[in-house]
């Protein structure tokens, strides 16, 4: 009896499994379309997980091509995967999301695939991204992946504060202007000294007048934006480092200075931590990704929602006239790795995402960090509807004057010496003169190591990335 | 029985075939631990990038490797760093995972459900705990509000932001995961204590005291350094928490010589730097177990000759 219950048992698995690899179709040749499939597999961060496993099932059921296995790290992390993929050469993943300081190395290395050759074809929206993003996924002359999250900064301020007539007369009495959205650093300094309260007199702030990312890893973008407001460039055309130049003390400052306006324990927080914390109603101002919107306007979690305003970055007066520059904070582009097995097949995957159509839906998903990016997401309502008008006009009008990071060979490393001597300054442990000094004998060192005349050829590539007006229109 | 499997066996059978057999899986698992030891010390003396091409074509450069991983400060720091960690972190553990070994040892109502909670952080995944403690950590956190309740008046110590502080909550991470480990030893130990002794020695009329301070500790002696040895060699690798919770800041105060070396050999590309510096770490980690080892064996030695006696 149990023989034969056992017999029923597996003849029903088998049939049953047999069913289900049974393709749908009246004649052969529809299911032969039906049954064509191609899994590619993606690394990507969680930030961006659920919004793109929400889109590619429907690129696969019009096309077959759909998602396999899903490797995800963490976002700092990518860079070390992709190094490790790029000496295994194993193809376990087929394409990922990455930001662009990944992008020389990973070319270098040979694991990002030029794909000049399908865009040719394809003709991607690449007419359609705003300013200079786009050029962001090119390196020596070649596309390497699409633009896909333009992660230029953005201030935003608590709009009911500001319009509080009480606050609004005292501000005016100390500061001489009337308090909104500050055209330069030293404006946004004296907003976040006049907003910070400790109501219960403990000393310590509960709400507190700035905030911004100061934490390790994170920091340094911060100062780089002003750096590059004060008219700074970190390099010469021979790659002599130029950051310790008065722009770079004085920026250095600056930043340690409006520190004192924001909570104690920012020197170890970022996005999972800055972002709920502003989303509470915690404190009056944060400068950070574009995504902080997501949070901010979230209709269930956040008690901000439509008290916000959103500024574009304040700048520093250079030689008479005011410099803004937005910096691409992080950014993210979908790469095609040269070691899949379905380059193509990838290809055309992530020219589908970052489509007018998918990528305003990507923008839109509020639990993942896909910003803005397109002229057409400007008056696409969905994007709207996520994130304000008014945010989406001020993000893109930012963007007009996003420099790039510094996007050469070894960046991983250029940035993490600048991190970590700016971190060191912060804490008060060496003078900002000291930090930028350590910097650029540490970059002196990584130049030579990388090769200087290299490195001296891709500097000047990369210098016409930057911006050329100095407020946006 | 066909002629090629009679022949076969008698192969087999073969004084010299037989009596080596049995090592062929040792020596294939030797050489496939070799190679990967014989490429490291290849890469350390050679100058390659990952993005310089293929390894076999990087220039040889020798000792300069070496010499650059000791001239490097941050190198030098991330090593006494983590050697700090561990002095701080393995004490710890030894006493906490003792003293929770000793409460469990004996039965009492509840004794199981004791010890799978306090067996219960070493099964979590150190990523995970390096996450959530990301979380509990920030100065207006759980953590936080729990002490402040418990004191009366705001706590906010900088659990991730502050130079010390930082420190502080990795060598807590360390302690809060991996006491389990120790006290799953020490728990083992004292089940496998010989009654003998014990038994005597109450006959004798020691006092309890007495009998664990002079009949249960030194039987418990090679236990011990058993647990010291894994977990000090495990300390010495510490990596999740310092990524997880701090990015190796602030500044560097909890940069691991873990942490280096990944961010050397897989961020910055300089995999011949990060082998070379492998290297050294592996002569000192070498150096450290030999001692230990060394300790354990007299241990062992001392305890069989009183045994004796």
């Amino acid at each position: 009896m149990k023989r034969r219950a056992l017999l029923a048992t597996v003849l029903l698995v088998w049939s049953g499994t047999a069913g289900a690899a049974e393709v749908p179709g009246r004649t052969a040749d529809e299911r032969a379309i039906n049954g064509a499939s191609l899994k590619l597999n993606m690394l990507t961060s969680p930030f961006h997980t659920k919004a793109l496993e929400r889109e590619i099932p429907i690129f696969e059921k019009a096309t077959g091509i759909g998602l396999g296995d899903l490797i995800e790290v963490g976002i700092l992390q990518i860079q070390a995967k992709a190094m490790a993929e790029a000496v295994a050469k194993s193809g376990s993943f087929d394409f990922w999301v990455g930001d662009p300081i990944s992008l020389p190395d990973t070319a270098e290395a040979g694991l990002a695939r030029p794909i000049d050759e399908f865009a040719a074809r394809g003709l991607p929206d690449v007419d359609d991204v705003v300013g200079g993003f786009a050029e962001q996924g090119r390196y020596k002359g070649k596309t390497y992946g699409l633009f896909a999250d333009g992660d230029n900064f953005i201030l935003v301020l608590r709009k009911d504060w500001l319009e509080k007539p009480d606050e609004r007369q005292k501000f005016h009495a100390k500061y001489g202007w009337g308090p909104g959205c500050p055209d330069t650093y030293e404006q946004w300094a004296q907003l976040a000294e006049f907003f910070t309260r400790d109501f219960d007199g403990d000393g310590v702030p509960d709400f507190y007048g700035a905030m911004a990312y100061r934490a390790r890893s994170w920091g340094w973008r911060w100062w780089l934006q002003r750096f590059y407001a004060k008219g700074g460039m970190p390099f010469d055309d021979a790659m002599r480092p130029l950051v310790v130049g008065k722009e770079g003390v004085e920026a250095l400052r600056d930043y340690i200075a409006l520190t004192r306006y924001m909570p104690k324990d920012i020197l170890g927080w970022a996005t999972p931590q800055a972002y709920p914390f502003y989303a509470a109603g915690h404190a009056f101002s944060i400068m950070t990704y574009p995504s902080i919107a997501l949070a901010a306007e979230h209709p269930e979690k956040s008690t901000v929602r439509g008290k916000n305003a959103y500024c574009l970055v304040p700048g520093y007066i250079v030689s008479g006239k005011l410099v803004r520059r937005s910096i691409q904070g992080f950014g993210n582009i979908f790469y095609v790795s040269s070691y899949g097995k379905h380059a193509e097949a990838a290809y055309w995957l992530i020219q589908w995402l970052t489509s007018k159509e998918v990528s305003a839906r990507l923008v839109t998903y509020t639990d993942s960090v896909f910003d803005p990016f397109m002229k057409s997401h400007r008056s696409d309502p969905r994007v709207i509807r996520s994130r304000t008008k008014e945010m989406v006009e001020t993000h893109l009008r930012n963007a007009q004057v996003s420099p790039p990071l510094i996007l050469l060979q070894g960046a991983v490393e250029y940035d993490d010496a600048l991190d970590l001597n700016i971190q060191e300054a912060l804490l008060g442990r060496i003078s900002a003169e000291e930090a930028l000094n350590r910097t650029a004998t540490a970059w002196e060192r990584i130049t030579d190591q990388v090769g200087r005349t290299a490195q001296i050829e891709a500097w000047k590539a990369l210098r016409r990335a930057f911006p050329t007006k100095n407020v946006p229109d | 029985m066909p002629a090629a499997r009679r022949a076969a066996l008698s192969w087999l059978e073969r004084e010299q075939v037989f009596k080596w057999l049995p090592f062929v899986p040792v020596q294939a698992l030797l050489v496939f631990l070799l190679l990967p030891f014989v490429l490291l010390v290849y890469l350390s003396l050679v100058s390659w990038r990952i993005t310089r091409g293929v390894w076999w074509h990087a220039p040889f450069v020798g000792a300069a490797n070496f010499a650059g991983a000791v001239q490097d400060e941050r190198f030098v720091w991330a090593v006494i760093r983590t050697f700090g960690f561990a002095a701080a972190a393995v004490p710890l553990e030894l006493g906490l995972g003792f003293g929770l070994a000793l409460l469990c040892r004996e039965r009492f109502r509840g004794r199981r459900f004791y010890t799978t909670l306090f067996l219960l952080p070493m099964m979590i995944v150190p990523a995970v705990v390096g996450y959530d403690l990301s979380m509990l950590l920030i100065d207006q956190g759980p953590l936080n509000q729990i002490l402040s309740l418990l004191a009366g008046r705001p706590v906010t110590v900088r659990w991730i932001s502050d130079y010390r502080m930082a420190k502080a909550a990795i060598v807590g991470a360390d302690v809060w995961q991996w006491t389990s480990l120790v006290f799953l030893i020490v728990l083992s130990g004292f089940a496998g204590l010989p009654p003998d002794p014990i038994r005597a020695a109450r006959a004798m009329g020691a006092s309890r005291w007495q009998i664990f301070r002079y009949v249960e500790l030194p039987l418990l002696k090679p236990v011990l350094a058993i647990a010291l040895v894994l977990r000090s060699m495990e300390a010495l690798k510490i990596f999740d928490y310092p990524v997880l919770l701090t990015e190796g800041g602030p500044g560097n105060s909890t940069e691991t010589i873990a942490v280096y070396l990944w961010r050397v050999g897989w961020d910055f590309t300089r995999v011949s730097d990060a082998a070379a510096m492998s290297l050294i770490l592996m002569v000192v980690v070498v150096m450290y177990t030999v001692i230990a080892i060394h300790i354990l064996r007299r241990e062992r030695r001392q305890l069989a000759e009183e045994a004796a006696r």
